[in-house]
């Protein structure tokens, strides 16, 4: 009798431990796009209706945990392309006081976001390749312009290195008719500027960048090259 | 005709042989998804797939970049990048705990052949956190470009990317509608208003704002939508009518006489509104009703002149 009281007493104190004791243990969620696996031991609490998009294919995003991929109010999943035409922008024969304009045009598809930037920025200034010779960037015929501040370029007396964003539409930020910026110069820490921005879910979207290079007398004959790089990110 | 078959296949030749001044045909590629939004706990991994495709009729090769980058404080949704040297300790821990990963290798460069797509994922390894925190990012894929010229040169790399937006541990969030603005008399053709949303939380919110404009007997005669956007961690973002899609009226020409409009925000954790009220007063309107009074008060005039 003592034995199964004993017993009985055992598998009483089992089956309070079991039930009151929290096991550790993995959480995962997850769907085809994306998994998050955590290791914590406290129980995720999920708000009562959770947002979810309708179609269920980009994921879910709860209140602390999930992931979302893409807009989920655009359910087509397009690419977001970037077309260049020409990767390199060859200036020629260049002579003192006689500008040479060259441009390049850049196409964008961006249907899966609602909107787009586009980032430019140059490695440095054009240089020659032991970097002992620089063309200054321009600073327009008012000497004011700069990456940020664009300025009138008409004066063949005016040097160095700009370019110019065109578009049918009024996209390109801040650059007035005929005028010219620099590139922001990532050697000296130039924040990259955004130099385009536009709405999302358009037809394809052309974009002409111009080239702008003028040499002044005193500047020794070489070859000098430069980077840039434009980059498109989709807005938040 | 002998001549001209000659002078034809001289040209042809011409065409084929000579080099053309254009030095490089285009290149073509794009990214799937276009934003990554992220909340994470505590010791959690995470993992994202992202799609790449060259759209080009030759190979590219590709860098796989990250660029941490912050609002830029413009009101406007715009941000910008942050610089190498701004780096701190915790951005330079979070994004070395990133990786690209194509088939569980971690890649930083990306060879794509023509019409080719490429699945990757983007793993984030989270470590045990002391405070809730967010980061923004984008996985920048950009072109090595090795082209040269015997003359001066700019040469173009060209870059696409994901907007990554992670928020890690708990935190509330906390959004505000201020400055609901709509002028009191409206006389354009489009309806003129502005708000400001201000995130004054640690974690970025997903808003989708709409407006609804109610006559004066309650009926709701439009919605005005926006699209689908993130506010970051404690910013602020100016929406105006330019953003907004006019459902039922034409950019929002209302027929004369006063109106209500309800703004209303429904995010992830609970439903904001705030009101305003307007009267419309379409100059074609207000000039057909004038006419219409001068044409009344003529006519009474006339009449009382002949009865009298």
């Amino acid at each position: 009798m003592k034995k199964a009281l004993n017993l009985l007493f055992l598998v009483f104190c089992l089956t309070f431990y079991l039930l009151t004791t929290k096991f550790t243990q993995a959480q995962n969620i997850s769907n085809d796009n994306y998994i998050i696996q955590t290791n914590e031991i406290e129980q995720s609490i999920f708000p009562q209706n959770p947002i979810e998009n309708d179609s269920g294919r980009f994921g879910t995003i709860k209140k602390d945990m999930g992931a979302l991929l893409g807009f989920d109010d655009i359910l087509a999943a397009n690419f977001f392309i970037f077309s260049i035409q020409n990767n390199i922008i060859d200036y020629g024969d260049i002579s003192p006081t006689d500008p040479v304009v060259r441009e390049s045009n850049l196409t964008l598809s961006s249907r899966p976001a609602h909107g787009f930037v586009i980032f430019a920025w140059e490695n440095h200034p054009l240089a020659d390749a032991p970097f002992e010779n620089l063309v200054p960037d321009a600073t327009c015929d008012s000497g004011a312009c700069s990456e940020k501040n664009p300025g009138t370029w008409s004066n063949n007396l005016t040097y160095g290195f700009g370019f110019r964003c065109e578009n049918e539409g009024v996209l390109c930020l801040n650059f007035p008719k005929d005028s010219f910026k620099q590139f922001a110069d990532e050697s000296k820490n130039e924040y990259p500027q955004a130099i385009l921005k536009g709405k999302g879910q358009e037809p394809d979207i052309k974009i002409k960048i111009i080239y702008k290079l003028n040499f002044s007398s005193s500047q020794p004959k070489q070859t000098y090259l430069n980077n840039v790089t434009f980059v498109v990110l989709p807005s938040l | 005709m002998k001549k001209l078959i000659s002078v034809l296949f001289l040209m042809f030749l011409i065409n084929y042989l000579v080099p053309s001044k254009a030095l490089a045909e285009d290149i073509s590629f794009g990214v799937y998804p276009p934003i990554i939004k992220i909340r994470a706990k505590s010791s959690s991994k995470v993992s994202a797939a992202i799609k790449i495709k060259n759209f080009s009729g030759r190979e590219i090769s590709l860098q796989v970049v990250l660029r941490p980058f912050e609002d830029a404080k413009t009101q406007d949704g715009q941000f910008k990048f942050i610089l190498y040297k701004d780096y701190t300790n915790e951005l330079a821990n979070f994004l070395s705990k990133i990786r690209i990963v194509e088939k569980d290798q971690s890649v930083s460069e990306l060879i794509i052949g023509p019409e080719q797509e490429k699945n990757l994922n983007l793993i984030i390894d989270i470590g045990k956190l002391s405070e809730h925190r967010d980061y923004y990012f984008s996985a920048v894929f950009l072109t090595h470009n090795n082209h040269s010229s015997s003359n001066s040169f700019t040469r173009i790399i060209q870059g696409v990317g994901s907007n990554i937006l992670v928020s890690m541990g708990d935190g509330q969030q906390n959004l505000q509608i201020e400055d609901f603005t709509v002028p009191f008399t409206q006389t354009k053709k489009t309806l003129d208003f502005s708000f400001i949303l201000t995130n004054s939380s640690d974690r970025f919110s997903t808003i989708k704002p709409y407006i609804l404009v109610k006559n004066i007997f309650g009926k709701q005669i439009e919605r005005i939508d926006f699209s689908q956007t993130n506010i970051l961690a404690k910013s602020s973002r100016n929406f105006t009518a330019k953003e907004a899609e006019f459902i039922n009226t034409k950019g929002g020409e209302f027929l004369l006489g006063p109106y209500t409009t309800t703004l209303i925000l429904n995010n992830e954790e609970k439903i904001l509104t705030k009101n305003a009220n307007f009267v419309s007063l379409p100059l074609k309107h207000v000039l057909i009703l004038t006419l219409i009074l001068i044409f009344l008060i003529f006519t009474t005039a006339r009449i009382k002149s002949r009865v009298f």
